[in-house]
């Protein structure tokens, strides 16, 4: 039976053949193709509007979002919504043209659509199907109705390009929408910037970190520094620490800040800088006068190789040999008699730095005393040596403290990039005045004195300070203030040249806000910041000083102006003074001098900026109990 | 496979022969266009017709017209209460010859006819009624165990009076299920009133031409079963009727709510059929395929007395075109749910 069957449908395939030709169910074909064309046209224009108003609709929420929140930067949302917009009027576009469509499913369409009453399906399901549809006997008939129908259709016609009215409309009223949520003035997208820009400094000061730490770990191999020293480990361990925590808190300023302070606090109890640098300053004397003694220059000329990380093994191993030759230093008196003064003068120097290095000097020098070399000169070779193996485990504490101090400095720039990112287009938004940054702090050398303003060119007029002991060119700290100090000072340059110093200057003006309409207020806001000022001030009695200094001041201290204009944010770089850097103490005379502005008028507005700027700013917890030391202080004498 | 040779008949001639019945039919008929054409499409499908409707509508003027239009034999019931089914299919009568001999001899009845009209059929008894169900169904007759063929074509005509229930029979589901089409003649407008009033009450009545005989009749219905189907217009005729069922997956929410049970097969067949024929019939776009419009042209038609309504249907006077409507609104032409 099944071979019968297919006999049938081969007999029917046959008449059907006969009926229709295949160039007929081309054309039939063709023609459809064309109405299929204007179909996925026709889609393309009904589905474009949705697709807009969908993309349009999340583009403007992510705008609302952006201005609920401060997630998201105006470029962010441009971005974003422009690739949402893209993606939806896109994948219409492609859905449209692209779909593949079974011709089948078109002639259903068509015949929907152009109202031809199923003939053209039929047609093509009978032509391919005839036993299914009983196509044999009015087979022809048929396919040539759906034929002549087709090519009589008019698609164009009974196809009209029509978008949805109201989905139309809803597009046209996003586009404003979406204009005003986008530009308007935003807050939080600039916050959003500055958050960006936060977590990118972040992610900076945590790489920063993580090098620190790679170099650290070199240099302590470099130098024999075995990794298991307690010390090392716990630099290693707070630099890991203060990493992991920026890590943690990518965007939160204040709790980055707080960890890098941690780990500046923790570090410094491993610090002992003070030490650290007088033991310096008293190795270079101890390799001075090493390089001054004939039997004790190899020790002296290692030490002294300022760029040798082994510098002090290789001391430690010259003094060995001297100990081991101390037969030379018996047979010549006075050789060995400078060396114990020489021993003895250096013990001195490093009593409060290093006081077993001292010790072990000292031992030195006794047992190298006349009598005591000749009598007992082992006791003498035996000193040697153990001076020998103090300085080199000197030189490993020193290089420590001196792989301590580069991780504080990094924790330090870390803080204060932290600090500063993303502060710049908040400020550029809303302060106007005070476009000229006070610039506290200026060129001058690497002088221990903090704090003395100075102007940025020599002989330049310095801005207003605070400090109401310091007149125009009496400060009496002025470039004299040894250790680290805190001042304000305001010199009048009047003899320009005089005392320039070289040195890192920075000076950063900081646009605080003001009011446009009172010129007189409108002074801003400024912070600089900078190192080794150098000033010139001349005192009204005549006496004439220079002053060199290192000035770091913060927004704190300045000036504060009107408010909630709008105002840009300058960054002054400070200048190099042309000449070398002096340092003269001036007897200040009497403060006959006057102020720009008394300190009573503005300090009620300096201390309510400076406690703003507590709050807002970063400023190290011990500045801020200073600070607010200094304005209760200035506070009570008003 | 029968080709339209050997149907005996072409597209155009069925085309042309049905256009002029109803044209003739018009003659006499006064509107009700549509119940001519259903009638029609009835005839030629071989099916029988249940009309109902008030009296007076010309239901039975309808039917006599046709016959006449046809040149078919017609014969006419009118159903009472004491109707016997012999007085229906005919009985054996005793007869006795010149010899003295008796003999049965069976008389036929008035089913026998080409044309049965069965007048107010639901005035007769349940008994009665089933005797028309052989006949309508195998078209042949049983009295005493002698099974006699009804001449074919054979068509009943049914009518039904909606109003007026007291002392009536309602039509078993079994046999209503064999009309082919129930048909709800309804009361004509103004001006067809009026021609109404001005035909019958003039002198003149119209002489009507034969335009077929019964064998054409049946090469049309042979030539409307050639006419081409779609696959996806069969599935929607279905899907249709499926529809029709409460317990369906596809059932519209007011089958589920108002409707006991559903079409049977037979509606299906009916409702293909019919489709089929109102395709050829079509005069403004001459076709040779069914169309989806063709199926709902006859669903009403074809399904209306096929549905039983349950209690809360007939206690809120939910009528079955209701439920029909609702299923042709809901029903998607399509399997993948594409509507128009």
């Amino acid at each position: 039976m099944p071979t019968l069957e297919k006999e049938h449908d081969i007999k029917e395939r046959r008449i059907i053949d006969q009926q229709i030709s295949a160039d007929d169910y081309k054309k039939l074909i063709q023609r459809l193709k064309r109405v299929e064309s204007r179909m996925r046209l026709q889609e393309l224009v009904w589905f474009l509007p949705f697709a807009f108003v969908a993309g349009g609709l999340i583009a403007l929420a992510a705008a609302i979002y952006s201005r609920i929140t401060p997630s998201l930067t105006l470029e962010q949302v441009l971005v974003f919504g422009g690739a949402v917009l893209l993606i939806a009027v896109g994948s219409t576009i492609a859905f449209a043209i692209f779909r593949p469509r079974n011709i089948l499913d078109t002639a259903r369409r068509a015949d929907l659509a152009l109202g031809m009453k199923q003939r053209v399906s039929t047609a093509i399901e009978g032509y391919n199907t005839p036993k299914k549809l009983g196509y044999v006997a009015l087979g022809e008939r048929q396919f040539n109705d759906a034929k002549n129908i087709l090519e009589n259709s008019k698609a164009n016609k009974a196809l009209p390009l029509k978008i949805h009215k109201k989905v139309g409309l809803v597009a046209l009223l996003l586009i404003p929408l979406l204009g005003l949520a986008l530009f308007l003035p935003n807050d939080n997208a600039s916050i959003a910037k500055d958050n960006e820009a936060l977590g990118q400094q972040v992610e900076k000061e945590a790489k920063a970190l993580d090098d620190l730490k790679n170099k650290i770990k070199d240099e302590a191999k470099k130098y024999q520094l075995s990794e298991n020293d307690p010390k090392l480990k716990e630099l290693l361990k707070e630099i890991d620490q203060a990493k992991k925590d920026l890590d943690d808190n990518k965007l939160n300023r204040d709790q980055a800040l707080a960890s890098l302070e941690k780990a500046q606090q923790e570090l410094s109890k491993l610090s002992a800088q003070q030490q650290n640098q007088a033991q310096k300053a008293a190795f270079e004397s101890l390799a001075r006068d090493f390089r001054s003694i004939e039997s004790t220059k190899p020790a002296g000329d290692a030490l002294s190789q300022q760029n040798d990380p082994n510098r002090f093994d290789k001391a430690a191993s010259e003094l060995e040999k001297l100990a081991d030759n101390v037969d030379k230093l018996k047979n010549d008196p006075a050789q060995a008699k400078a060396l114990a003064d020489s021993l003895e003068k250096n013990a001195k120097n490093f009593e409060k730095s290093n006081p077993d290095l001292s010790d072990k000097l000292n031992k030195a020098a006794q047992s190298l005393q006349q009598n005591n070399l000749q009598q007992n000169p082992a006791a003498a070779q035996q000193a040697i040596k153990d001076l020998a193996k103090d300085i080199s485990q000197a030189g490993k504490d020193q290089q420590f403290q001196d792989q301590l101090q580069q991780a504080q400095s990094q924790l330090q720039k870390s803080q204060q990039a932290i600090g500063q990112a993303g502060q710049r287009s908040q400020s550029s938004t809303t302060s106007k005045a005070g476009q000229k940054g006070d610039d506290f702090g200026k060129n001058g050398d690497q002088s221990d004195s903090l704090g003395q303003a100075g102007d940025p060119t020599n002989g330049g007029d310095s801005q207003e300070f605070l400090d109401p002991t310091a007149k125009n060119g009496q400060n009496p700290n002025q470039g004299s203030s040894p250790g680290q100090q805190q001042g304000k000072g305001q010199g009048q340059g009047q003899s320009p040249g005089q005392g320039a110093g070289k040195g890192q200057n920075q000076g950063q003006g900081d646009g605080g806000t003001g009011d446009s309409n009172d010129q007189t207020d409108a002074q801003g806001q400024g912070s600089g910041s900078g190192q080794s000022g150098n000033g010139n001030g001349s005192n009204p009695n005549g006496s004439q000083g220079k002053g060199a200094g290192k000035g770091a001041v913060d927004r704190v201290y300045q000036k504060p102006t009107s408010r909630n204009t709008t105002g840009t944010r300058e960054t002054v770089n400070g200048k190099n003074g042309d000449g070398p850097n002096s340092t003269q103490n001036i007897n200040a005379g009497d403060a006959t001098g006057s102020a720009q502005v008394p300190y009573t008028d503005v300090i009620n507005d300096y201390s309510q900026s400076a406690s703003q700027s507590l709050d807002k700013n970063y400023v190290p917890l011990t500045l801020k109990d200073i600070i607010k030391q200094y304005f209760d202080d200035l506070q009570k004498r008003s | 496979m029968v080709s339209t040779v050997q149907a005996g008949i072409t597209p155009e001639e069925f085309r042309d022969i049905a256009n002029q019945i109803e044209k003739e039919v018009g003659r006499i008929i006064v509107g009700q266009k549509e119940v001519v054409r259903h009638v029609l499409i009835s005839i030629i499908a071989g099916g029988h017709v249940l009309l109902e409707g008030v009296p007076g509508l010309g239901k039975t003027v309808l039917v006599r017209t046709i016959a006449e239009v046809l040149e078919l034999r017609f014969s006419r019931i009118q159903f009472t209460p004491d109707l016997m089914p012999a007085d229906i299919v005919g009985t054996n009568i005793l007869l006795e010859d010149p010899h003295g001999g008796r003999q049965f001899r069976f008389q036929p009845g008035p089913v026998f006819a080409n044309l049965l009209l069965a007048d107010e059929i639901n005035r007769a008894t349940p008994k009665t009624q089933s005797a028309l169900l052989e006949a309508m169904q195998e078209r042949t007759v049983t009295v005493a165990n002698q099974t006699y063929r009804v001449e074919r074509p054979f068509f009943v005509l049914a009518t039904q009076n909606p109003i007026d229930m007291e002392g009536t029979y309602p039509l078993p589901e079994a046999q209503l299920d064999r009309f082919f089409f129930k048909l709800n003649v309804g009361f004509p407008k103004e001006d067809e009133l009026m021609e109404i009033l001005g035909r019958t009450t003039s002198g003149d009545r119209p002489i009507l031409s034969k335009i077929t005989d019964g064998q054409k009749i049946l090469a049309m219905g042979e030539l409307a079963r050639l006419m081409v189907v779609s696959p996806d217009v069969q599935n929607y005729a279905a899907r249709l009727v499926l529809s029709t069922h409460p317990e369906s997956e596809t059932a519209p929410p007011i089958t589920k709510q108002y409707v006991r049970f559903g079409s049977s097969p037979r509606g299906a067949q009916a409702l293909m059929l019919a489709a089929k024929i109102v395709a050829l019939m079509d005069e403004l776009e001459p076709r040779y395929n069914v169309s989806f419009d063709d199926i709902k042209a006859v669903a009403h038609e074809a399904l209306r007395h096929r549905l039983i309504l349950n209690f809360e249907g007939e206690a809120e006077g939910v009528t079955t075109d209701t439920v029909i409507d609702e299923i042709l609104k809901v029903v998607p032409l399509y399997k993948d749910g594409r509507k128009a």
